[in-house]
């Protein structure tokens, strides 16, 4: 198929439109200073804006589910509601561990949505430095969208939204 | 009988319901969009775009002519804006409030019966097109002009614009509640339940503390006698040490034991009066535990009363009439009456019925299905029926009955009926079943032959009613709501379908099970029966390990291989020769004995649908939560008797190498991008990798193309093409001898005798009518023609 040819105007819109979207990850991100919630997971520490982290809860009641990809760590009961709990680590190219008994989840909430983060512990409350290093992943092209990078303590900081607007995360056994 | 006038209203008032859901909700969006433009932008963009949509559809359906044309042009607006090529600002935005305003107006008057102020109604429908022609030019700064050709005279004052959705009748005494604020309530009362059960726990306790005192009151009995010795002795004797040391034989010959020394009168009197004492009080415990025991009964019995009556009424506010599905056959029988060529008529009597939204979710594409069929292969072209002495007008009956917990359904036409010698010779065929097993079946068993995979779906004719799915789909649909199907039919006379489903699924009598180190919850519905097995009933047939339940070999697995198939490669570990607890789950067709470590016991449990991001997980189809808190996941148990149907293939597979890797591949061939994109993303969703085409001719030249690299699986085409047509390019295929036997599935709005004839001849595998499209049709037939 041949390349429709665009009039002056349109491509002004186009330009404009392409201008618009390149800026989107600016407004979605975390905002500079912004309060986080630092957890560990593993061998590493993470970080979400504490305005997506609902409530932190110890996992007690939670149920392995059999026929789920590795990222599906359970089921939990969140006080009488059922939340999925997510393992970051496999979207990571990292492999799952079942949780600890002290494990907690950070139940986070976006557009009504919610979803329950697996964490070791959490590990701090701080504001979010101002630069933050890129990562191996964004160089060899197999970064993230929701992996907003390194900051100077050495913390993956997440971008909860992208996250739970992640396609990879539905489970659906009819989609084949 | 209904006139075509009577189903026409009846489409209506669907639509007066509907036109104002559609309103508020755009309201709704534009509002947000006005207020946050950036946020969401493309997702309330797609949103508005297809309510607008809807809107029009539906005021088509109705025969609203006027409010079709304000939808239509509103969705120009809306895809105008989804281009960018317009921006929404409050100035745009003005117009389509007013539109809105005006929908509701017109509407108003289709419901006094009044006369429709048309030239109102094209007012609106000028200002919107004005503004879409006047900016899509000029670039997102905003229109200043409002609107040249637009009339002033319908516009809404822009204080009106907020109540643009027609208000709700003032003298209505219902609120709207969204589901998922049923839903929390629900979930709330699942908690309740659960306290329920630990309130009954706390009773059982007060009543083992009740028993202690029992305990103390025999030792007290025991003892009394030598206390009132004591006491006595204590009240005698003269209050001298030695005197008491003498007479009480403490230390008999020494004088100064540790215990005489130590022991006064004083001690003895304050030993006599605490056990007095002591049983004074415990007495009195006891009776404040016996008045406690009795009102921690009362009050587990009121709540326990209370949260049953509260979750029932939940329940049921939950439920929708049964009406809401079933009248819209009532059009749906008329169109497909027409396209098939012959006469008939549906009688409805829903019974007052109401039902659990989930359950009506499934059961409206059950109905569809089993009217579609009725109408396709039971009742017979008119010159046929009369013929026989029938009326040329075929009928058929969807009647319904609530019966406890459940409703019951009959679907019922008096037409052809069901040959069941041709069902004895498709089961042979397909090697179901000897001949002499099929001789020795009764009438009603061959006829349950036809809900088995592959004996309802192989009828071309069936393929080209554009469903590619059999009575195998209907069952399943239905078990996967606890329901279930029979079949009567007498041929010549009719088929007669019983149906029966639970009228909720927020709730079922399941058993627990322990699999492993995993609990599991099973519908008790699914389960036929609990064995215990014996070594020596135990076999090995057809290399699989079986037992023989109701006099047929009965597949026998463990289910925690069953669960774990994908995760665990190792093949299940039962032996046959090991004493085995077994739960044989479903039909009597289609059954399988699993293994399983305990049957820990009956309960009526809350059903909690899987929470985001879990859309359909494979063998778990919900969860519930116990009294403690613990969450158990429900078998789905239709996919756990395919999986263990399935087993062995998944080992033999493991064997195997893969045999390519290579995905199947579909050929796109629409004019429209709209559709062309919605197909490609269902079918890529899907697994399928996609080539697109905008017409046939493009179409044919890819497919030659492809040729070299692998060549193409299926084509799923549109009929009315530029440049090359559906039928065209299906002929042109045909034609090819290096793919006359590739697959190809026409997709059309047209849905008459005529097409789908043109389509057969033509050479077309399968036919998918638009109006009814849906994904899972489009999928299925694709499954089965690959």
């Amino acid at each position: 198929m041949t390349t429709p040819a665009y009039t002056e105007g349109e491509q002004r819109i186009l330009r404009e439109r392409a201008q618009l979207l390149a800026q989107q990850p600016a407004q979605t991100t975390l905002m500079q200073g912004e309060e986080l919630v630092v957890f560990r997971l593993g061998a590493s520490s993470y970080a979400v804006a504490a305005r997506w982290v609902r409530e932190v809860y110890p996992l007690q009641a939670w149920v392995r589910l059999p026929g789920t990809p590795s990222f599906i760590a359970g089921l939990a009961n969140v006080r009488s509601q059922l939340l999925s709990v997510i393992d970051i680590r496999p979207l990571l190219d990292q492999p799952a561990a079942p949780p600890s008994t002290t494990a907690v989840g950070l139940v986070l909430r976006s557009a009504g949505r919610e979803i329950v983060l697996l964490a070791d512990s959490v590990e701090d409350v701080r504001r979010s430095d101002s630069e933050l290093m890129g990562l191996v992943s964004q160089q060899n092209g197999r970064a993230v969208a929701w992996v907003r990078g390194l900051d100077q303590r050495m913390t993956m900081i997440l971008d909860a939204r992208q996250l739970m607007d992640d396609q990879r995360l539905i489970v659906d056994a009819d989609a084949l | 009988m209904l006139t075509d006038a009577q189903i026409m209203a009846a489409v209506l008032a669907a639509f007066q319901d509907e036109q104002a859901e559609h309103c508020q909700t755009i309201t709704q969006l534009l509002l947000d969009l006005e207020q946050h433009p950036a946020a969401e932008h493309k997702e309330l963009l797609d949103q508005l775009f297809r309510e607008a949509h809807s809107l029009k559809g539906g005021a088509r359906a109705a025969g609203q002519p006027e409010v079709e044309q304000i939808a239509h042009a509103m969705e120009d607006l809306f895809s105008a804006v989804r281009q960018g090529r317009l921006a929404l600002t409050p100035d745009t935005c003005d117009p389509i409030y007013a539109a809105l305003h005006e929908i509701g107006a017109v509407m108003a008057q289709v419901g006094a019966k009044a006369p429709i102020d048309s030239a109102a109604a094209a007012a609106v429908v000028a200002r919107l097109e004005a503004v879409v022609s006047a900016q899509a030019d000029a670039l997102p700064v905003v229109a200043s002009s409002p609107a040249p050709a637009a009339a002033p005279a319908s516009t809404a004052p822009p204080e009106h614009s907020d109540s643009a959705a027609p208000a709700p009748k003032a003298d209505s005494l219902s609120v709207r509640v969204s589901i998922a604020t049923l839903d929390t309530l629900l979930n709330e009362t699942g908690e309740l339940l659960a306290y329920t059960v630990r309130a009954q726990q706390r009773k059982q306790q007060v009543q083992e503390f009740g028993a202690l005192p029992m305990r103390w009151r025999r030792t007290a009995h025991q003892v009394r006698p030598i206390i009132g010795k004591l006491q006595s002795l204590v009240e005698t004797v003269q209050p001298t040490v030695h005197y008491l040391e003498g007479r009480q034989g403490f230390g008999s010959n020494s004088s100064h034991s540790p215990l005489g020394s130590r022991l006064s009168e004083h001690d003895l009197q304050a030993l006599v009066e605490a056990f007095v004492q002591a049983d004074t009080l415990i007495s009195e415990l006891e009776r404040r535990l016996k008045a406690h025991l009795l009102e921690t009964s009362e009050d587990h019995a009121r709540l326990a009363a209370v949260t049953d009556r509260l979750h029932d009424q939940i329940r049921r506010t939950r439920m929708l009439p049964l009406a809401t599905i079933l009248n819209p056959l009532r059009l749906q029988v008329r169109d497909m009456v027409r396209s098939a060529d012959k006469q008939a008529y549906i009688i409805i009597d829903d019974g007052g019925a109401e039902a659990d939204r989930q359950v009506l979710d499934a059961l409206r594409d059950v109905l569809l299905h089993m009217v579609r069929n009725a109408v396709d292969h039971g009742i017979e072209p008119p010159a046929e029926r009369t013929a026989q002495g029938k009326p040329a007008e075929g009928q058929i009956k969807v009647l319904s009955r609530v019966n406890n917990d459940r409703l019951n359904l009959v679907i019922e036409d008096d037409g052809a009926g069901i040959d069941t010698a041709a069902i004895r010779h498709k089961a042979q065929a397909l090697g179901l079943h000897s001949e002499a097993e099929l001789h020795a079946l009764s009438t009603s068993e061959v006829l349950d032959l036809i809900f088995l995979p592959g004996l309802s779906t192989s009828a071309v004719v069936n393929n080209l009613s554009g469903r590619g799915v059999g009575l195998d789909i209907v069952r399943t649909q239905l078990q996967r709501i606890q329901g279930h199907i029979s079949i009567h039919s007498v041929a010549g006379q009719g088929t007669r379908f019983e149906l029966s489903v639970p009228l909720s699924l927020t709730s079922a009598q399941s058993l627990l099970l322990q699999v492993g180190a995993e609990q599991y919850v099973v519908p008790l519905d699914a389960v036929q029966r609990i064995i215990a097995v014996e070594p020596e009933q135990m076999c090995v047939i057809e290399g699989q390990p079986s037992i023989i339940y109701q006099g047929r070999p009965t597949l026998l697995v463990q289910l925690a291989a069953v669960l774990n198939a994908g995760t665990t490669p190792t093949p299940s570990k039962l032996r046959v020769g090991q004493a085995a607890l077994v739960v044989v789950l479903g039909t009597h067709e289609r059954q399988v004995a699993c293994q399983v470590d305990a049957v820990l016991g009956q309960h009526e449990l809350v059903i909690h649908r899987l929470p985001e991001p879990l859309r359909r997980v494979r063998y778990i189809s919900s969860a519930t939560i116990m009294a403690d808190g613990a969450v158990v996941p429900i078998l789905d148990v239709v996919d756990v008797i395919r999986g263990a149907l399935g087993l062995s293939h998944t080992f033999v597979a493991e064997v195997e190498p893969a045999p390519s890797q290579r995905r199947c591949r579909v050929l796109v061939v629409d004019d429209s991008l709209t559709t062309r994109t919605l197909q490609k993303n269902i079918l890529e969703a899907a697994g399928y990798s996609v080539a697109q085409a905008v017409d046939g001719q493009e179409a044919l030249e890819m497919l030659r193309t492809l040729l070299a690299d692998g060549g193409c699986d299926v084509v799923l085409s549109d009929i009315d093409m530029p440049r090359l047509n559906g039928f065209e390019l299906t002929s042109q295929i045909r034609a090819d001898e290096r793919m006359e036997h590739l697959p190809i599935i026409l997709v059309t709005s047209l849905d008459t005798a005529a097409d789908r004839e043109r389509g057969i001849a033509a050479g077309a595998d399968a036919y998918i009518v638009k109006r009814n499209f849906d994904q899972r049709v489009l999928l299925d037939t694709i499954k089965q023609l690959t």
